[in-house]
């Protein structure tokens, strides 16, 4: 199961790896659309305009976008395009929207769908 | 009660060719897409806040598909365009639910065209759900409209012509790829040339495709397939294995490549949530992606001004999707009294003529690439089948043991298609199971009923009808 414990080894593990993770931006920065700032489980990241949710999460190596209600298992992006809802976030405090199909905006706030332990505490109740 | 001439939903190449028909003889049109942008998956554009500063960088489908909307543009006084517009429902006489700007709205329509397209083919193997495992579709429109690469060691298994395209645009953005991975025989391959040989064209296309994977020293290995993935959190390995002549995975081949990214492209299945909520009648055609509904020749289904267009009415690539589009807006035109039918039967004549090449080259295609049952055996017990209800494999075979013979059968007992992408990513696998497990053909064991929304809606989105 997914645990404090792990959240943290998991953490460590991934500045190490997160180089390796993280989806790249082809091309030139500039030639993006304007830079601003989104929160991502609290944390300020960059996106720039143009950007669906789904992009902004993988170029920052958040690969993990859920973990599943029934067996905790990581999911991320994998259609792509609005048909299998695998990459289901929470936008500005509204539960189950797909990542991929919902552009960034300025200030957004993302949250990943995965349960701490807290939580899952709460789950079980 | 909004009112329009004709509804289009979907916003590709189908959907545009029709929009433009129907402008040029006079019927206004409205086109719901679901996306932010038109061009549905084949012409996806760049975001419209990127810069473009080379053309030639977002290849041929971009610059295709930047004319047909230049030509949307042209004809604005005729075709409303609706961008993040959801149709999550379908009422007796077209009547369409639409989730727009967060509200939504019953709009009518006098003629009707479905042109929701495709998706890649779901294949379940030990390991498909970890993120880092994606459609090839997928990540086409990742670097196509997002300019963004997903990983940077590729593995890319499937079957089919698309994944060596994605080869190409992957080695272009500049990533890695340790091997392509296709299901089909060679000999397989040859056998079909002859007939692919009608659009030399493509071959050509193909061809060089994998002249480009040689040159780089990438493996190209046909009668394989990806059996495992395997990774803490994300993948890590990807397992291959060589397919016998019956199509099983023969022990003792496997290989190991050390991936972060995998790519999924087994061919495309039909859309056909709208299709079905319309009552349209369908078919099951194995080389044009599975069930599909069906059309008479002015690709009207049996609803009467329901028209159908694109590889959502079967798998058969842009070209044909376009000529569809075409037929589908004149006869669209025809049945608001705009031109008769002896008019449009003459103003369709070249346009059915070069569909027919189109289709046969098509089915051609769809033959070669087909696969068999076999497939769906990838499995293990405990491997997840339903994404979002989290189904196994084992729990799916008890349901068929136990007597459902048919897919809703095994929705009801499993829970499987319930969940939130409502059977479009397990409805193919729960057929292929079924076959193989009753032994009968696929489209025995039928298709997920459609139910709506089609998409799940907020609560609220009912309130404003």
């Amino acid at each position: 199961m997914f645990d404090g414990q792990r959240t943290e080894v998991g953490n460590a593990l991934g500045e190490a790896e997160k180089g390796v993770r993280k989806a790249r931006r082809i091309g030139h920065l500039q030639n993006r659309g304007t830079e601003f700032q989104i929160t991502v489980d609290g944390k300020p990241v960059t996106a720039f305009a143009g950007e669906t949710i789904a992009s902004v999460l993988l170029a920052d190596g958040n690969t993990v976008i859920r973990h599943t209600s029934k067996k905790d298992e990581p999911r991320s992006v994998f259609c792509g395009i609005g048909i299998c809802f695998d990459c289901l976030v929470t936008v500005d405090g509204v539960p189950n929207q797909r990542a991929c199909m919902i552009p960034a905006r300025p200030g957004c706030v993302v949250t990943r769908q995965i349960v701490l332990p807290h939580e899952e505490e709460e789950h079980r109740g | 009660m909004r009112e329009t001439q004709f509804a289009i939903v979907g916003g590709g190449p189908a959907a545009l060719s029709a929009a433009i028909q129907a402008a040029k003889l006079g019927v206004s049109s409205i086109i719901l897409d679901e996306n932010p942008q038109l061009g549905g998956q084949i012409y996806r554009q760049p975001a419209s806040a990127f810069k473009i500063q080379d053309e030639n960088e977002l290849g041929k489908h971009y610059r295709d598909g930047k004319r047909i909307l230049a030509e949307v543009q042209e004809y604005s006084d005729k075709i409303e365009v609706n961008n993040d517009a959801l149709v999550w429902g379908y009422f007796d006489e077209r009547k369409l639910t639409v989730l727009h700007n967060g509200k939504s709205e019953l709009l009518k329509a006098h003629q009707l065209l479905i042109a929701t397209g495709a998706y890649d083919r779901p294949i379940p193997f030990p390991g498909w759900t970890l993120p880092g495992v994606f459609t090839a579709g997928g990540v086409q429109v990742m670097i196509k409209s997002q300019r963004l690469l997903p990983g940077s060691r590729f593995l890319l298994a499937g079957s089919g012509p698309l994944q060596l395209a994605l080869a190409d645009q992957l080695l272009d953005a500049g990533a890695k790829i340790l091997a392509v991975v296709d299901a089909t025989s060679t000999m397989r391959m040859m056998r079909y040339l002859p007939s692919l040989l009608r659009r030399p064209g493509l071959v050509y296309e193909g061809f060089s495709y994998l002249t480009k994977l040689r040159r780089r020293g990438i493996p190209y290995l046909r009668s394989h397939v990806i059996i495992r993935a395997s990774g803490n959190e994300h993948v890590e390995q990807a397992v291959i294995a060589s397919l016998d002549e019956n199509g099983k995975p023969l022990p003792g081949s496997e290989r190991t490549f050390d991936v972060d990214a995998i790519c999924l492209g087994y061919g495309l299945v039909p859309n056909i949530d709208l299709t079905k909520l319309c009552g349209c009648a369908h078919e099951y055609n194995h080389a044009q992606g599975g069930w599909r509904p069906t059309h008479n020749e002015h690709m009207e289904t049996c609803v009467p001004g329901v028209f159908v267009a694109g590889d959502g009415c079967g798998i058969a690539g842009v070209h044909a999707a376009i000529q569809q589009g075409k037929l589908a807006g004149i006869y669209a035109a025809s049945n608001l009294g705009l031109l008769d039918i002896p008019a449009a039967d003459k103003m369709a004549k070249p346009i059915r003529s070069k569909l027919s090449t189109l289709m046969k080259f098509a089915t051609a295609l769809g033959e070669l690439y087909s696969l068999g049952n076999m497939i769906y055996s990838l499995s293990n017990d405990d491997t997840v089948i339903c994404r979002c209800e989290e189904i196994t494999f084992r729990e799916i075979r008890e349901a068929i043991h136990a007597g459902a013979v048919h897919v809703d059968d095994i929705k009801r007992r499993t829970r499987s298609g319930m969940g939130y992408c409502q059977g479009r990513i397990c409805g193919p696998s729960l057929l292929g199971i079924a076959g193989n497990e009753l032994n009968v053909h696929t489209e025995a064991a039928g298709h997920l009923k459609g139910r709506l929304p089609i998409k799940p809606v907020p609560l609220t989105a009912l309130l404003d009808l």
